[in-house]
């Protein structure tokens, strides 16, 4: 999926948190990952493509970010490393969202794909991608750009609706740029409204629709569906009821959508998140020792090694209080 | 990954073959709170019917795979099915395979008892249906009790009294449900009832 030249040997990963609803704590994981990978010796670039309400530089203290996203999408700069600016965190640079053109909010593909390609340039190991809220084509694009796709969610029904929904959307998309015929992109587009006439309800109804009026597109469907691993990540956990809850998303999803999500892990509601909120200070800086900042350490670490929680993990768990 | 509907009891708690005691111990907690009436996790992706039915065969699942013995002749049962599936579909082949464990045909040829034996649901007939349950350690009783089916419907489905049975748009959801406490595939068991339903209704006119 990902664009950029295969003899540029410096490839950085790039990860890209998302998940549907507003208030899940995307700005936040987004800082608080880049600065735990900063604490494992990495570089990291933070960049907020939340393109209509950008707020990462809030999190970071920082007040008028001088260069923005929208600079370097409307060619005002033309290099991206001047839109980078510092975030006083050694090793952390930000590159801050659109704040004022909302034209910008909607960059055309040709856009995308050049941001995409400076951005792969880059010698920073690890691109951070905080996604707004929401299930837009460029969310959505970005989301399936990143080499680690980050969910987070809310153990309240709301915010799980509308992961599920945002993998949804995820999938589609993904189809959609698979399918060539229209006929299938047709029946894809169909597929999203519920209630459509093929009685099409999950995404395994989808693909046996799609084989019987193409085995090839079909067998192509299903490995673009089994590429997908989004990564799951619990926030403002107050219970072992929470914690299990990543573990029962993880099923739901393997048994609805046929895909793995991985769960790298959860954060605990913790009073100190909202005191660094408060005092727009990121919570790994003002309160490293908290619960909250340790459960952060643990996502970025199973991200960075490629590991998830397995439920043993919940034998003999407790929250520590 | 496969549907539910399709998945072996392995499959649905997402556990190896060769899991433990303890790793199904855990498997069936997580899945009876992530598919049980409280699930957060679940609601909004299956409605309540297909909830109940991924409950019924947690349910299943954990009372085979708990029990040595029945988890053994299950391992042995998934086997057979797993070497059905990589088969090419030629029926009446198999299906002297599948009689050489019982009955050695004439020839005398008779496969080593290690060797796994396909089940082919196609030409499978109410009396081996008998022998795989009872292979499996499933009383008929509990069947009945489970799926509130009546037991002299099943008892007539198992000694190929397929006149008797009661009409198709019932019978037909007995069958699936059969099957599944079977583990069997159920839309192609239940079309292979019904055939056989048709088939007797045809020669009794006769």
């Amino acid at each position: 999926m990902r664009l950029g030249d295969p003899a540029n040997p410096s490839r950085n990963e790039i990860w890209a948190v998302g998940g549907g609803k507003g208030g899940t704590g995307k700005s936040f994981l987004s800082a608080n990952l880049g600065i735990a990978l900063s604490h494992r010796g990495k570089r990291v670039l933070l960049i907020d493509a939340d393109l209509g309400c950008a707020n990462l530089h809030t999190c970071l203290g920082i007040d008028y970010p001088e260069a923005t996203l929208s600079d370097l999408l409307k060619g005002r700069i033309k290099r991206i490393e001047q839109a980078i600016v510092p975030t006083g965190i050694p090793n952390v640079g930000l590159i801050s969202g659109a704040q004022d053109i909302l034209e910008v909010a909607n960059p055309k593909h040709a856009q995308k794909e050049r941001l995409l390609r400076q951005i792969q340039g880059l010698d920073i190991e690890y691109i951070i991608l905080d996604l707004g809220a929401g299930t837009s084509f460029n969310i959505l694009d970005f989301f399936l750009i990143a080499d680690q796709g980050i969910l987070a969610v809310l153990p309240e029904p709301t915010s799980i609706e509308n992961v599920y929904r945002f993998i949804k959307s995820v999938f589609y998309r993904r189809f959609r740029k698979v399918a060539k015929e229209d006929a299938v992109k047709e029946m894809i587009a169909l597929a999203m409204d519920q209630k459509n006439e093929f009685g099409i309800k999950t995404p395994y109804d989808l693909i046996e629709q799609v084989a019987r009026m193409d085995p090839g597109v079909g067998e192509q469907l299903k490995k673009e569906m089994y590429s997908l691993r989004p990564k799951l990540v619990v926030n403002q956990v107050r219970s072992k009821d929470d914690i299990t809850l990543g573990f029962s998303m993880r099923s739901s999803c393997a048994k609805y959508f046929g895909i793995t999500v991985e769960y790298v892990g959860y954060v605990e509601h913790d009073d100190h998140v909202w005191q660094a909120t408060k005092r727009r200070r990121p919570l790994l800086t003002e309160y490293p020792a908290s619960n909250a900042a340790r459960g952060i350490e643990k996502v970025a670490a199973h991200l960075a090694d490629h590991e998830q929680l397995t439920i043993d993990y919940l034998v003999g768990t407790a929250l520590r209080r | 990954m496969k549907p539910p509907r399709e998945q072996n009891f392995y499959e649905i708690f997402e556990i190896p073959a060769t899991a433990t005691r303890e790793q199904i111990e855990q498997a069936y907690e997580l899945a009876k709170k992530t598919y049980g009436d409280a699930s957060l996790a679940a609601y909004s992706l299956f409605d309540l019917e297909e909830r109940k039915e991924i409950v019924r065969k947690i349910h299943l699942a954990y009372e085979t795979l708990s029990d040595e013995n029945r988890r053994k002749q299950y391992d042995r049962e998934i086997m057979k099915l797993d070497i059905q599936e990589t088969l090419p579909p030629s029926g009446s082949a198999a299906m002297q395979t599948t009689r050489g464990v019982d009955r050695p045909d004439s020839s005398g040829e008779k496969p080593p008892k290690s060797e796994p034996v396909p089940i082919v649901i196609e030409s499978l007939t109410g009396s081996e249906l008998r022998r795989i349950r009872e292979s499996r350690g499933i009383p008929l009783q509990e069947i009945a009790n489970k799926t509130r089916i009546n037991i002299t419907y099943l008892e007539f489905l198992e000694k190929n009294k397929y006149g008797s049975l009661p009409p198709p748009v019932y019978l037909r959801s007995y069958v699936l449900q059969y099957a599944r406490m079977l583990g069997l595939d159920p839309i192609p068991l239940a079309d292979r009832i019904l055939s056989l339903v048709e088939q007797a209704k045809k020669s009794d006119q006769q």
